[in-house]
């Protein structure tokens, strides 16, 4: 569909671009496609729309739109018609009503109420129909277990620029480890949550799974997020990655498994049905464990020592024998 | 001859007439003022009129559809002769208030003139809630495939609308979501769904079941959509099959929502149904209710204990001296369990009961069988292997 879309949604950026003209002083057209996420040629379109219309005057009198498009400007003069956006429809609103949820499960306690409170105001007073209870048929979980207190911390850190102290478990240390970091971005891929940021302890940027993030506290510091800092660089193919010193696993899956395997992206096909995944990774251990969730099913093909690593983790449970 | 009158232009020319009226206009009224009714009424035989009746009572029901609040009342005509059914919008159901922000922080948007206020009327929010507001629409809007994206860009820019000009969807919020691979595809798949869902109209779709490797086709009553672990998941009542099961979304091809009477509702969803049920499951969890649960303890080392108390895996039965915790877990599903705790690598032990104890280590020994086999085609030879742990 091209960008102009269905007639629903262009009379509902005309329904917006109305009242943004109709302020003091009109408004650009540069600004009013920012704001409606389409191109000038779009709201220049949209506008057409408008000025080749014919209105009914009930006053009888003066047309009850004037439009005034000067320089790529815009002004428009209504009549009392048309100098406000419309209220929120019944999907605006569920579309609302969802992320508020999802908000106050993750808020703290006393917050959330507050929250619940607010939606069921916005509704009343923003919204032309209720959409409590079909907010219900959705759920949206974004957490990767409990702790939502520290995921929030650290999205609030990333969006204020906040140093942050966290108490951070890798998988092989023997206790958790404080360090200092600055959130450059809190990223949600493949269900899981990272920050990536700047860790002064190693002096460069990491990327940490917030579900080892035990605890964490803002500190009283700001910092810049460097220009050259493109959290795409830490991301592809849907996995976000934990450094930029990489290692190529391959892993074989049975034929058994593989359907699952597919589902997550591009695999090489083998025989009998298996099938091989090349993972680049600057921490072999998580490839360990990957491998582990599928017990026998799964094989760490090359290099020899990550085989080894997977064989000494399943060693570990026999060494009581 | 004039270019012909777009939908647009029509719909707009509707509500122009309709918007801020004090009394309602009867449909003979709407036909003679609004051009595009009009043209073809005033001009038409029977038949002609009829159609653009028609077209009318179409253009009511989609933009009620889109949110335009057209009320239907009735009205005396001919002088109290007869009541015919009349329409109008009213301002206030009609137009957004203004939106003041109270509260430190939070920009605050030039203050409105107090003529506007009244006839708009107004709504005072603490600007952490609008905060909250904005930060609640943009995760719907970026994350993914979420079926709504469109509706939270646009309440965005609603609720942005008095408040400056830089509060709309920002590209550059340092929170992010990933696209996975085929994303957009999900997200027509959702939209469908969720369309279905609203208007509680049954779905049928091919489904890809990944465990016995059958396409399958399902014919569902929609009764929640949930997000989760990257995910997008249906449940509903399958007909076919006369139960309540759960549809991972990426697993389905082309659903097609049912069209025959699209304004009545197929079914209803239970008073019973909770998708919160279906939230914050692990993979061991899955499974219908009635299925066995069997009680695990599992032994935590430190510090690992302190991953599995801050991520709420199992319930916390004993915490030991030496830092470690046992922790009982609801097992229905066994083999993903046994999975999950081999990844711990040795961090995490099944203390009771012995006998998945024993499932386990047998598990293990499977994996070592599989690396000693190919070791051994390949010729090399394993340092640690053999239960030989250092």
């Amino acid at each position: 569909m091209s960008e102009r879309g269905t007639a629903g949604q262009q009379l509902e950026r005309i329904l917006y671009l109305l009242p943004l003209a109709s302020r003091d002083g009109g408004v650009p057209l540069s600004e009013a496609a920012e704001r409606l996420g389409v191109s000038v040629e779009t709201v220049q379109r949209d506008l057409e729309e408008v000025t080749s219309r014919a209105f009914y005057h009930p006053a009888g009198g003066t047309d009850d739109l004037q439009i005034l498009l000067e320089a790529n400007h815009l002004k428009i003069y209504s009549y009392k018609k048309f100098d406000r956006p419309p209220k929120l429809s019944g999907r605006e609103m569920l579309s609302l009503a969802i992320g508020l949820r999802a908000a106050a499960v993750e808020a703290a306690t006393g917050r959330a109420s507050e929250i619940r409170d607010m939606a069921h105001r916005v509704e009343v007073e923003l919204a032309v129909t209720s959409a409590d209870e079909e907010a219900d048929r959705f759920a949206l979980e974004e957490g990767d277990g409990d702790g939502a207190a520290v995921r929030a911390l650290l999205k609030e850190a990333a969006r204020f620029h906040i140093r942050c102290r966290i108490r951070y478990l890798k998988p092989d240390d023997s206790e958790p480890g404080e360090r200092e970091v600055d959130p450059y971005a809190v990223v949600y891929g493949s269900g899981k949550w990272y920050v990536i940021g700047h860790c002064h302890l190693r002096g460069d940027i990491r990327a940490f799974r917030v579900d080892r993030v035990l605890a964490a506290e803002a500190m009283d510091v700001a910092f810049d997020v460097p220009d050259e800092f493109d959290h795409a660089a830490y991301v592809a193919g849907g996995r976000v990655f934990r450094s930029d010193a990489e290692e190529e696993v391959v892993v074989r899956y049975s034929a058994l498994v593989a359907p699952w395997v597919r589902e997550h992206g591009p695999v090489e096909e083998l025989e009998d049905g298996c099938v091989a995944v090349r993972f680049t990774t600057a921490d072999p251990g998580w490839v360990v464990r990957h491998a582990l969730q599928y017990g026998p099913e799964a094989e760490v093909v090359e290099p020899f020592d990550v085989r080894e690593m997977v064989v000494a983790a399943a060693v570990a449970f026999l060494d009581d024998e | 001859m004039a270019d012909a009158i777009s939908k647009t232009q029509r719909w707009l020319d509707l509500i122009a007439f309709l918007v801020g009226r004090r009394y309602p206009v009867e449909v003979e009224h709407i036909m003679d003022a609004v051009p595009a009714y009009a043209e073809k009424y005033q001009e038409g035989d029977k038949k002609a009129r009829e159609t653009v009746r028609r077209m009318f009572e179409r253009d009511k029901d989609e933009l009620r559809e889109l949110g335009i609040p057209i009320e239907t009342l009735p009205k005396v005509v001919d002088y109290g002769a007869e009541v015919v059914q009349a329409y109008r919008i009213a301002g206030k159901d009609f137009y957004l208030p203004y939106l003041k922000l109270i509260g430190d922080a939070g920009p605050v948007g030039p203050a409105p003139t107090p003529g506007e206020e009244v006839r708009h009327g107004s709504m005072v929010l603490r600007s952490e809630d609008m905060a909250v507001a904005y930060e609640s629409l943009s995760t719907c809007y970026h994350m993914p495939s979420f079926p709504l994206k469109r509706e939270a860009s646009s309440a965005l820019r609603k609720l942005s609308f008095d408040l400056g000009p830089h509060l709309g969807i920002v590209d550059s919020s340092p929170v992010l979501y990933v696209d996975q691979p085929g994303a957009e595809e999900i997200r027509s798949r959702v939209r469908v769904l969720s369309d279905a869902l609203l208007a509680r109209k049954r779905v049928r779709f091919t489904y890809h079941g990944i465990r016995r490797g059958e396409d399958t086709e399902r014919d569902v009553a929609p009764y929640g959509l949930l997000f989760q672990r990257g995910h997008w998941y249906l449940i509903g009542h399958d007909e076919t099959r006369d139960a309540e099961r759960v549809f991972r979304v990426g697993r389905m091809e082309e659903p097609q929502l049912n069209t025959k009477s699209p304004k009545t509702a197929d079914y209803e969803i239970p008073t019973e149904f909770s998708l919160d049920e279906y939230r914050h499951r692990d993979a061991w969890e899955l499974g219908s209710d009635d299925e066995q649960t069997l009680e695990a303890q599992v032994r935590f080392e430190f510090p690992t204990s302190l991953w599995a108390e801050r991520n709420g895996y199992g319930v916390l039965n004993e915490k030991l001296p030496d830092g470690s915790q046992v922790r009982t877990f609801e097992v229905r599903q066994i083999s993903p369990f046994l999975r999950w705790i081999l990844s711990l690598e040795g961090r995490a032990r099944i203390e009771a009961p012995a006998q998945l104890a024993e499932s386990l280590r047998y598990l293990a020994r499977e994996v070592l069988a599989v690396y000693e086999a190919s070791a051994a085609a390949a010729g090399t030879v394993s340092t640690a292997g053999g239960g030989a742990h250092e």
